[in-house]
């Protein structure tokens, strides 16, 4: 057991694919929070997300999908996720977009026409411990993600939250890396926005 | 001359450190004369990292209470095709 948690993405899937349950342990084990956030992006509700992470495992395992190696196993894993998510969320008939959500262009009116600050950010009362260690904060942060329309979320989440890179991320939503970036960029410009909103004062 | 709009817009590229080195150096240059921008990019910073820390906090999704049952059980359910009998190996 020790010996395979250690072991690559790539050498378990053999195993699992070879029929080793014991494999499938740690492999499960690493992704299986990762996949349920994912699939939270899509679906809300939650018993719903795990519906789409179990079917998301049984497609991998019985070679419903297969990978063949053309990225890393994670973005390949993270990309069936996505797709099965989405087509549940057409269902669902709550499916939004990733591409144009009719969004403006956050901080849109805090420039002058010259293109100066026509509202300067104001210091946040804020010390460095409390960043690092304040659970409130968090709660704060946690709030500002969900509610943030669910293209910017998704983008955000897999981009801080999940540390991918912008390659990965396009890879898995099969969105441009222009848009990748537009929507990470509004996503993190209304996240500091809900942020200095509380923090200002 | 960047003006302090160009620098928002390119703050997130900024941080990821997206930007040609042209573009790094007209917004460093920009953030030595500029609190307002200096203060901005900080907090932008101050948001990203906490999204990181959210992710290891572990509040976003609970771990399930036994993970391991979990995966024995889905990995049997694979195997067993819909009809109950047993797939062969390959």
């Amino acid at each position: 057991m020790t010996a395979s948690l250690i072991e690559s993405d790539e050498a378990l899937v053999a195993q699992v694919l070879a029929g080793d349950e014991d494999a499938f342990i740690p492999l499960m084990a690493r992704y299986q929070r990762s996949l349920l956030r994912l699939a939270r992006n899509y679906v809300r509700d939650a018993a719903l997300a795990e519906d789409v992470v179990q079917d998301t495992w049984m497609g991998f395992l019985r070679g419903i999908e297969k990978f063949e190696g053309r990225s890393t196993f994670k973005t390949w894993l993270f990309r069936v996720l996505a797709n099965r998510a989405k087509s549940r969320a057409v269902k669902e008939a709550r499916y939004v977009p990733m591409a144009d959500e009719g969004d403006p262009a956050p901080d849109g009116d805090a420039f002058d026409p010259a293109g100066g600050w026509r509202v300067p950010p104001r210091e946040w009362k804020v010390t460095p411990e409390r960043l690092l260690l304040s659970t409130e904060l968090l709660d704060l942060v946690h709030e500002a993600l969900s509610g943030l329309p669910s293209s910017q979320r998704t983008v955000v989440s897999l981009r801080d939250l999940e540390d991918l890179d912008a390659d990965e991320v396009c890879n898995i939503l099969g969105i441009s890396e222009t848009n990748q970036r537009v929507l990470l960029h509004r996503g993190r410009t209304k996240l500091r926005a809900a942020l200095a909103a509380r923090l200002e004062s | 001359m960047l003006r302090c709009r160009d620098v928002a817009r390119l703050a997130s590229d900024y941080i990821n450190g997206d930007l040609s080195w042209r573009q790094r150096l007209a917004i460093r240059a920009h953030l030595l004369m500029c609190r307002h921008c200096s203060r901005y990019l900080l907090q932008m910073r101050q948001a990203v990292a906490l999204v990181r820390r959210l992710g290891r906090s572990g509040r976003t999704s609970r771990r399930p209470a036994d993970a391991e049952e979990d995966a024995r059980s889905i990995f049997r359910a694979a195997r067993t095709a819909p009809d109950g009998s047993r797939r062969q190996d390959r």
